[in-house]
């Protein structure tokens, strides 16, 4: 063992050297000196007197080593007790809301369980709402995640795999997958991945996905996230594998396809008829909210003969003493939603809705009435924006977002050529993004997966076969 | 992953490269710039082609010489994609041949006759945007194609209106 990771009580003090939260608890069992360490907070003071402190004075007996051996037996009540062997495995137990115990003189010491109570309560989750779907979101404590996850999924082959990852957050994580569901080298990459990971901390969202997905060039989430432990539980029944971070309220899953951005929990919760019908809607809004500004800005300005007569003169009409050229308004307008938008997630909630009133109705009429806008391109850039709220996943939407930016200035520099052009390259850009080896656009590949926009059915009747046609 | 990106900014490139160095086939035009024009009147008079509409006006010895002084002399870009009726007064009706060979009009643009200049060109318009002639530029085109006649539906003012004989149902 190296010196300096020898287990002692001065190096553990030493390592929490002028730490406020760090206490020490002297005990003799037998005339032998003992010391407790944890760390006030982590841990249940009332739970280490009682189950710790109490039974160890009254019933360790014989050397230090004995002490150890007979607190590992279960002469210590704590329903989890670990050795620690070593400096750096008792300061992760201290960090974990272990109470460590260590005899003087004996280089090995007992972590128990003591973690404290106070944690933020099972909640409905706060984004993916859902009109009959459960109510329990994850919170902030891995291992209620994984109870939750347990409970809706009460399978002896679901694996949960924990992996320390961050030099210096140490921050649990947990890969979870459903065997014999599961592709296990998908779980074999995402561990190897995390093992691999060289970070500082692993804190962030954006740290997770970017260890996990490997932060590449590309605005397109490659992993996708949930709050719902429901929703979690059944998407590992269905084959993919998920990964739970101490520290964050969400769980995520991978492998993604573009499809799975575009699926609401809420499907689940409705006839498939009516879920699928919905999930059209939701292709077409995702596709409304990422072309409409960029076709206006294409057809007002170079091919004003694919629009409607009476279309055409309402929309001169309302272009009547407006200064600014169609394509310098789309593009203005559509930064200023943005910036509504920004202002609108930053403020809390009741001063956030206040700035979308103000800058969308308030401000958006004046500027029409002042003429500095035309209706029109309001409109279609409102929509846009409207339609991309329809989108379940928020990363799906935000990708859509920069992209709307590129679609609408090659259409507002080439039209409908330049609009072309730019879908193209969005097209070859999703082909040619993947996902722990499988392709981002699965859901249109109707020869590996028979085409999967459409909500299937979770039950078959008993008089049908899978893909059969009643 | 950088190698797979490199396609962008080429494409970028070159479809900023094509927009501006104007080789673009098809103009630009704000829409705010455009001066659309719902029913051309079309007649020949003193050696002169007159085009008129939405108080725009042309005039020429030539069909092609009317149309780029209509476009000249109008304060903007006038659209003729929008022109639903064209009206042909008196010997006007001589120059449709060279009126849809000069492919300004748009192919479902009807066609009527008038003996006389309508003394409201847009009266006339919405009459006739509403009673379809039943003969549109498309067809003409293709009667020319066929080497057939055609015959032209024939608008009349009449006291506080119109009509239109020689209508063929579409």
């Amino acid at each position: 063992m190296e010196q300096g990771n020898q287990l002692t009580a001065a190096a553990v003090r030493a390592a929490f050297a002028g730490a406020a939260d760090f206490q020490e608890r002297h005990i003799a069992p037998q005339g032998r000196r003992g010391f407790v360490f944890f760390l006030d907070g982590l841990t249940a003071a009332a739970s280490i007197a009682d189950f710790l402190l109490h039974p160890a004075v009254q019933a360790l007996h014989g050397s230090a080593a004995d002490m150890v051996a007979q607190c590992l037996e279960g002469a210590v009540w704590a329903a989890v007790a670990q050795p620690a062997g070593d400096l750096a495995a008792a300061t992760d137990y201290l960090l974990s809301g272990f109470a460590v115990l260590l005899f003087e003189g004996c280089g090995r010491a007992v972590a128990f369980e003591m973690k404290s109570g106070d944690k933020r309560a099972v909640a409905p989750p706060s984004v993916e709402h859902t009109v009959k779907g459960a109510k329990d979101a994850f919170t902030e404590v891995l291992r209620v995640n994984t109870t939750l996850l347990r409970r809706h999924l009460r399978s002896e082959k679901l694996q949960l795999r924990e992996v320390i990852v961050g030099k210096t957050s140490r921050t649990r994580v947990s890969v979870a997958w459903l065997q014999g569901a599961a592709d296990e080298t998908v779980a074999e990459q995402m561990l190897r991945r995390l093992e691999t990971v060289e970070t500082d901390s692993f804190i962030t969202p954006a740290a997770v996905e970017e260890a996990v997905s490997g932060a590449r060039w590309s605005a397109f989430p490659l992993l996708r996230f949930t709050e719902r432990a429901d929703r979690f539980a059944q998407a590992m029944a269905a084959g993919k594998v998920g990964l739970l971070v101490d520290g964050l309220p969400l769980g995520y899953l991978a492998p993604v396809a573009l499809g799975d951005f575009l699926a609401s929990p809420e499907d689940e919760g409705v006839d498939f008829v009516t879920a699928s019908c919905i999930r059209v809607l939701r292709y077409a809004a995702a596709l409304l909210s990422l072309i409409l500004p960029a076709l206006y800005a294409a057809m007002a300005t170079f091919h004003q003969e694919m629009i409607p007569t009476k279309l055409l003169h309402a929309i001169i009409e309302s272009k009547a003493q407006v200064p600014f050229p169609t394509a310098l308004e789309v593009l203005g307008l559509l930064i200023a939603f943005e910036i509504l938008q920004e202002a609108g997630v930053h403020l809390p909630q009741s001063l956030g809705q206040a700035v979308s009133i103000i800058g969308g109705l308030v401000v958006g009429s004046a500027a029409v009435e002042a003429r500095l806008i035309s209706p029109a391109a309001l409109i279609v850039v409102a929509v846009a924006g409207v339609a991309g709220y329809v989108i379940p996943g928020r990363e799906l939407a935000n990708a859509l977002r920069v992209w709307r930016f590129l679609l609408a200035g090659a259409a507002c520099a080439a039209g409908l050529f330049g609009l072309s052009v730019a879908f193209l390259a969005l097209l070859l850009h999703l082909g040619g993004l993947n996902t722990f080896g499988l392709g981002y656009l699965r859901p249109f590949d109707r020869g590996t997966t028979g085409g999967s926009i459409l909500r299937r059915r979770t039950v078959l009747p008993p008089h049908t076969s899978q893909g059969g046609s009643a | 992953m950088k190698k797979r990106l490199a396609f962008l900014p080429a494409l970028a490139a070159a479809a900023a490269a094509i927009a501006l160095l104007s080789l673009l086939p098809f103009p630009r035009h704000d829409v705010a710039d455009l001066r659309p024009i719902e029913t051309l009147t079309v007649s020949y008079e003193k050696g002169l082609v007159r085009l008129s509409g939405s108080d725009c006006l042309g005039l020429g010895n030539t069909v092609a010489e009317a149309l780029e002084d209509l476009k000249r002399s109008t304060d903007g870009h006038v659209f003729l994609s929008t022109a639903t009726q064209v009206i042909l007064v008196g010997l006007g009706q001589e120059l449709l041949p060279l009126l849809v060979k000069a492919e300004a009009l748009r192919p479902a643009a009807s066609v009527a006759a008038m003996a006389r200049a309508p003394s409201d060109p847009a009266a006339a318009g919405r009459y006739l945007s509403t009673h379809r002639s039943g003969l549109t530029v498309q067809q003409v085109a293709a009667a020319m194609a066929q080497g057939t006649a055609v015959a032209l539906p024939l608008l009349t003012e009449t006291e506080g209106g119109y009509r239109l004989a020689g209508y063929v149902p579409g």
